[in-house]
């Protein structure tokens, strides 16, 4: 036994280094990637989903494709790219949009005009339609740039104001200097002058910026996304910094220390295993019937990046099973792993507003090791709910196929209750016993895919007797699996169940598994 | 009888069917002889033994019919002291009603339980304002100003009673001379108003400064004045009704009604016209009238009893209201109002003895209606309390033809017999949890009148019951709603985590369409009126934007003229239909307001500061009266209610049945009624799974943001949640679109049908200006428009033609790769979001 875990540690710590120096994609590029992918895409569901996405990431990386969707045959496309082109355009974009602005059909004449004034920093009125493409027309870039800079040294404030604004639009990298040396001088910009001047230095500033920019990441987190943009190790630094200072629960500074590819977050492991939410807390609940967010994969990345993944997966286990030494613990994990044992004990269910075992919810998202796979299989039947939940999503993630039966047979085990007459949830412990968790378990089947988990689900998810939790997590595991052979099941689900919710969940299920099939590739593996 | 505010509790003369007497028999038979006994002597302390005639029930005075056993030397030094032990020890008021009118001899006695004020002196208090014993005047005046302040009130109305002009000063002072200047809520012995900021709760107490009156002392001392009359009296109403507190406005203009002043005629007039609260213009408005001759006396005789009379009996319930909605604490008890059987109380007349419907062991039932022509009954039932859920079953009104017309593994409660035949229930079967503490969620749906077709028509992410069909043919029901638990702001930016939880009345057609709120939202600053927290902090105190309180509404029947009856924080309170929603309450019982310290926002939550007893499961009996169930205040057990004929204007109430081994409830006549109106829905039939919903204008609104820096709109649709086991707060929120605002606020969307979906206004920037906190639904192929935010429905659109219904329809549909967020939109689920 002692030496089956010592291979084991072995194989872990070389998988850790292996992911480490490996091939781990930042969050940020596999969004922007499948964003230009589904703007390519022959169905306008998945074209307005592009347009949409790049609109909320506000990045000038999706400009390219939302000037095409722009002019899309679908008026629900269009819409949605303009809104986008107003946050992720620059000069080409407020080109496109003074076209559209002058010639477009009503709607998107107006959405065109909202989003070029602080784009341009100038206003006109509604009915002067062509009045944007008369001020790109009246002269050069250059100027208008300068016109900008001139208003940032003003002394008109609002004019100032607008001036930053417009400066992430149409600034370029040689207005950089000015705006820096603005910046540091005096006397220098309020606060949300500074957030505007951040902003403008995401698009047009250069590793000159970094110093000034990292002077700030601990007042602004979202000067994450300019130091992410430039990069550099002055930038990281930053970044570590700012993760510190704000939390892993903020996306700035994680995704992008995720987006420069950082390998030195051991430091924050403590922090980031806590990062992944919890399917019992109140606070931060763990969506396990969605795919993982964006939060959750930029954390995985950069404990995967950091070398320790496995090793932490092994002492969460290791908690979980009542094993985990002190010595073999670096010291400053110590108190995270030593807080889960309260919550791990029999009997527990949860407490109100806070938890201390969530670093479980971290190991679905990291764990990489099939030798683990053993360990989780025994896990299923923990006194804990909650370390079965993950147990089992643990086991989805590796794919271990072998282990569908037990997980099958702990699902199809009665609770101790009748599903009607006991109440479900409820906030205090008292009236808690009755929490309906095999659902999750169903979930954590369809994560692990493969014919064998869809024959299992299928029984479940049509079983009229079975728990109404069980139905539902099975029919959200034939979603996750995606097989157009679940069809028919699904079907018979969203016509017969009882309960409204699944059938709504299973008509999604049939929607979903249909648009992936016409979609094809189009369609990547988190969504 | 009226202008007094009698308590049903108190002792009153009994007139013809109701006589206390009559429902003696089965008590003295079984369960506690001794509340039976209390009853008959509170009845003959009124001399309504003598009318009676109940060959089974005891003489006057029989506290001998069950004589304690002889004890053995020394003899008791006073020989009423087992009276007064035995009015203690069982809180029994007909006990201390016979020592009150035992004479001299229990004087020493009874001054000595008034000296104390603990629950013997509130006793004697209300023993005493049923019997006034002059002597004891000092001692009831000392009771005014204690920490007991249902001692408190007794004492003032016992005053009252006494017309001594001796008390008046005393009574006057209990009128507080500065804005806010009662205390409302004791712990105990403290005089409680609120924590400190940021205290845990009851730890830090703000204590009532000494001197500071009760304010129902106040009230009752109030009426009191008006009993006893003379100037300084006159002075002090007079004083009282520029009260900051409308519960002292209403005290003052009914007593100054009492005293018939002439003078007074054009300030009660001004105050029936003008005052902001209908409590206080119902009340002003009838003085008046007492004062020019108009006025006409209530019909003190109740309508015909029906031949029979169906209800539930619920054994050993600790809850307080037997598992009704009681706002923060329901959802910590969603039970149904159930009880272990159903049963027919045929005839309705005294002696008779109910029959088991039901016949269950070890079940419950649920619910009970009656059909329009009285020959059936639906109802609630499990068979098996542990194997089984609540379904829908139906009987003949003999209790013959048994009939189940829901089956599945979920809870249907609440039938309701709909004009068309179909039936409306609410059930958990719509899958979803309610995203405070992830119960399963209840809906209304409606099926044929077999069972089938069953269709959900409400969609409240949390809970909807209790459908009532009213007579205009639109469904009445109880919903259940918590805004931004899920970490969302309170409608203005800076308002920070909102947590308002409120159980309130809305209206819709059979079919769900036309959703509309009745009553009860925002309505908490009327039952909590005095010390809003500015910083809304839980525990502190009443604030209409307030954290995790709010006002829980249920229970509602119509009554024959079309108001509303139903049970709020004060209790049985009657809706004036054509107000509502808002200043249109009328409490029955208006002194039991002002209980909110916190998120305890109910009556039935405070026996210890309750004067006037418990109420539930209102149901008409015609007129001004209602069959109700009634648990009196000094008597508070597991068993308490019973069932009474009660009006609702005059307070008085006629014992119908009681079985002290039980809890009586849920009473409903089987009679025949008038069938409501058809009401055909407005919208098309559509296969659509959209509807369209508009705003005349944003503008037109009582929230003070700036109008001019709004831009856009956008629309946030609700995420049911249908496998949520954290302790709460596991809601979601979807962006499911945005467009820009007309120039005249108006805007127009798209909306997906049977999803909740709410507002927020946008500056350019696409800050948040307003967030709505309430949620709205279409049904498929409907259109839904609204004449402003936070506006009445009736107030006259400012826009004849809003420009947004010019154009199409904004797009606001669900779309894959919407971003659905927690709260607020950085708080990101499923995309990189950047604010």
């Amino acid at each position: 036994m002692r030496t089956g875990f010592k291979i084991a540690t072995v194989l872990w710590l070389c998988a850790g280094n292996r992911l480490a120096s490996g091939d781990i994609r930042p969050v940020f590029d596999e969004e922007v990637a499948r964003f230009h992918a589904l703007s390519k895409s022959p169905l306008a569901e998945l074209r307005a989903e592009a347009a949409q996405g790049f609109g909320l990431m506000r990045h000038h990386a999706g400009e390219g494709a939302l000037l095409s969707l722009a002019r899309d045959p679908d008026a629900v496309v269009r819409s949605l790219a303009i809104e986008a082109l107003g946050h992720c355009g620059m000069r080409p974009g407020v080109e496109a949009l003074a076209v559209i602005a002058a010639t477009g059909p009503f709607e998107e004449r107006r959405l065109a005009r909202i989003a070029l004034e602080p784009m341009t920093g100038a206003s006109f009125p509604p009915d002067k339609p062509d009045a944007y493409r008369a001020w790109l027309a009246a002269d050069g870039w250059d100027a208008k740039e300068d016109r900008l800079l001139a208003a940032i040294e003003g002394t008109d404030g609002p004019a100032r104001l607008r001036a930053l604004i417009a400066l992430r639009f149409i600034g370029s990298p040689r207005a950089e200097d000015r705006l820096l040396a603005r910046a540091q001088g005096q006397p220098g910009f309020n606060g949300q002058e500074l957030r505007h001047a951040v902003r403008a230095l995401e698009r047009i500033g250069s590793a000159r910026a970094v110093p000034g920019l990292a002077a700030l990441a601990d007042r602004f987190p979202d000067t994450a996304w300019a130091l992410g943009q430039i990069g550099g190790p002055g930038a990281e630094a930053a970044l570590q910094r700012s993760l510190a200072r704000f939390g892993s629960r903020r996306l700035d500074a994680t995704v992008n220390l995720d987006r420069i590819g950082s390998t030195q977050c051991a430091v924050h492991i403590p922090m980031l295993i806590r990062s992944f939410g919890f399917a019992i807390y109140r606070s931060d609940t763990d969506d396990l019937h969605r795919p993982p967010h964006a939060a959750q994969r930029a954390a995985a990345n950069l404990i995967l990046r950091s070398g320790e993944s496995q090793r932490v997966v092994d002492l969460v286990l290791k908690e979980a099973e009542g094993t985990r030494k002190d010595e073999e613990t670096p010291e400053r994990w110590r108190g995270v792993m030593a807080a889960m044992r309260e919550e791990l004990k029999p009997g527990f269910w949860r407490n109100d507003g806070r938890t201390e075992a969530d670093p479980l919810a971290a190991l679905p998202h990291i764990i990489r090791d099939r030798a683990f796979v053993p360990r989780l299989k025994a896990l299923l039947r923990h006194p804990a709910f909650v370390v079965r939940i993950y147990a089992a999503e643990c086991l989805g993630t590796l794919g271990a196929e072998e282990t569908i039966p037990e997980i099958l047979a702990v699902i199809r085990e009665p609770y101790p209750f009748a599903d009607e007459v006991q109440q479900v949830s409820g906030k205090h412990r008292e009236m808690s016993q009755g929490v309906r968790w095999k659902g999750f378990l169903c979930m954590a089947l369809g994560r692990l895919g493969g014919e064998a988990a869809r024959a299992g689900l299928e029984p479940l998810a049509t079983d009229p007797a079975a728990p109404r939790d069980v139905r539902f997590g099975a029919v959200t595991g034939l979603r996750f699996l995606a097989s157009a052979k679940s069809l028919p099941a699904l079907r018979t689900v969203a016509d017969a169940d009882i309960i409204w919710a699944i059938r709504g969940a299973a008509a999604d299920a049939v929607k979903e598994i249909k648009l992936r099939e016409a979609a094809g590739k189009a369609v990547a593996k988190h969504e | 009888m009226n202008e007094d505010h009698l308590s049903p509790a108190e002792p009153r003369p009994n007139r013809g069917f109701g006589n206390v007497g009559h429902p003696a028999a089965p008590r003295l038979r079984g369960g506690r002889p001794e509340r039976a006994l209390s009853l008959l002597l509170i009845a003959c302390a009124l001399g309504a033994c003598a009318t009676a005639g109940h060959a089974e029930a005891p003489a006057p005075g029989s506290s001998q019919a069950q004589p304690p056993k002889p004890q053995p030397p020394p003899a008791p030094p006073n020989p009423l002291q087992p009276l007064l032990q035995a009015a203690i020890k069982n809180r029994d008021l007909g006990a201390a009603i016979q020592l009150a009118q035992a004479g001299n001899a229990a004087e020493p006695l009874l001054r000595q339980a008034l000296k104390h004020p603990g629950p013997e002196a509130a006793l004697f208090a209300c023993a005493l304002h049923a019997h006034p014993v002059p002597a004891l005047a000092p001692e009831l005046r000392d009771l005014l100003g204690s920490w007991n302040q249902v001692a408190g009130y007794w004492a003032a109305k016992a005053l009252g009673r006494l017309k001594d002009a001796g008390s008046v000063s005393a009574l006057a002072a209990q009128l507080a001379t500065q804005p806010n200047g009662y205390w409302e809520l004791n712990r105990g012995k403290q005089k409680w108003l609120y924590n400190r900021e940021g205290a845990e709760r009851f730890k830090q107490p703000e204590l009532a400064p000494e001197g500071m009156p009760n304010i129902r002392v106040a009230y009752a001392a109030l009426l009191a004045l008006g009993e006893i009359g003379g100037p300084e009296a006159a002075s002090a109403l007079r004083r009282a009704i520029a009260s900051d507190q409308h519960l002292i406005r209403c005290a003052a203009a009914t007593a100054l009604g009492q005293l018939r002043a002439p003078g007074d005629l054009a300030t009660l007039r001004a105050l029936a016209a003008s005052d902001p609260a209908l409590s206080v213009r119902a009340a002003a408005a009838e003085s008046a009238a007492k004062i020019d001759g108009s006025w006409r006396a209530p019909e003190p005789q109740p309508p015909p009893m029906p031949p029979a009379l169906v209800f539930i009996k619920a054994k050993n319930r600790s809850e307080s209201n037997l598992g009704f909605r009681d706002s923060y604490f329901f959802p910590k008890t969603p039970w149904y109002g159930w009880g272990e059987n159903l049963f027919l109380l045929s005839p309705v007349a005294p002696g008779s003895q109910p029959r088991n419907l039901t016949g269950l062991t070890q079940g419950a039932v649920q619910g009970p209606e009656v059909s329009f022509d009285g020959r059936r009954i639906l109802f609630a039932m499990r068979r098996d309390f542990s194997k089984e859920g609540f379904h829908i079953y139906e009987m003949n009104a003999d209790g013959s033809g048994l009939r189940q017309l829901t089956s599945g593994q979920c809870n249907d409660v609440d039938p309701q017999y709909l004009a068309d035949g179909r039936i409306a229930f609410s059930s958990d079967r719509a899958g979803y949890q309610e995203y405070y503490h992830q119960e399963r969620s209840r809906a209304i749906y409606v099926m044929g009148a077999d069972g089938s077709g069953i269709q959900q028509i409400t969609f409240n992410p949390n809970q909807d019951y209790e459908p009532l069909a009213l007579a205009d043919g639109r469904l009445l029901y109880g919903s259940y709603r918590f805004y931004a638990q899920d970490g969302s702001p309170g409608p203005l930016p800076g308002d920070g985590f909102m947590q308002r939880i409120e159980t309130v009345l809305r209206s819709a057609l059979p079919d769900g369409s036309e959703d509309a709120p009745f009553y009860g939202a925002a309505r908490g600053s009327y039952y909590s009126p005095m010390r809003p927290s500015p910083i809304a902090l839980q525990y502190q105190g009443w604030h209409r934007r307030g954290l995790h309180i709010g006002v829980s509404v249920s229970q509602p029947r119509e009554l024959p003229d079309g108001d509303v009856v139903c049970i709020t924080p004060a209790g049985l309170t009657v809706i004036d239909r054509a107000l509502a929603p808002a200043d249109c309450e009328r409490p029955v019982f208006p002194e039991v307001l002002n209980l909110a310290g916190g998120e305890e926002v109910y009556i039935h939550n405070h026996d210890d500061m309750n004067p006037v007893g418990r109420y539930t499961t209102p149901h008409p009996a015609g007129g001004d009266w209602i069959f109700v169930s009634h648990a009196p205040w000094h008597r508070p057990g597991n068993d308490a209610y019973g069932l009474f004929l009660f009006n609702l204007r005059t307070r008085e109430a006629r014992p119908v049945y009681d079985d002290p081994a039980a809890s009586d409830i849920e009473p409903v006549p089987l009679v025949p009624r008038p069938s409501p109106a058809p009401r055909q829905p407005a919208r098309e039939p559509s296969a659509s799974t959209a509807g369209l919903v508009y705003c005349n204008s944003v503008f037109n609104s009582d929230l003070p943001y700036d109008r001019g820096a709004a831009r856009f709109v956008r629309v946030l649709g609700a995420e049911f949640q249908p496998a949520s086991i954290n302790a709460n707060a596991s809601f979601r929120s979807r962006l499911l679109g945005a467009a820009p605002l007309e120039a005249d606020g108006s805007f127009y969307f798209r909306v997906p049908a049977d999803t909740p979906f709410r507002f927020e206004l946008l500056n350019a920037n696409g800050d948040v200006l307003v967030h709505e906190t309430e949620f709205h639904y279409v049904r498929p192929g409907e259109t839904k428009g609204c004449v402003g935010c936070h506006e009445s429905p009736r107030r006259t659109p400012p826009n004849a033609r809003p420009i947004a219904m010019s154009r199409p329809p904004a797009d606001a549909l669900p779309k894959r790769g919407d971003l659905i967020f927690q709260g607020q939109t950085e708080n990101t689920y499923n995309a990189i979001v950047r604010e």
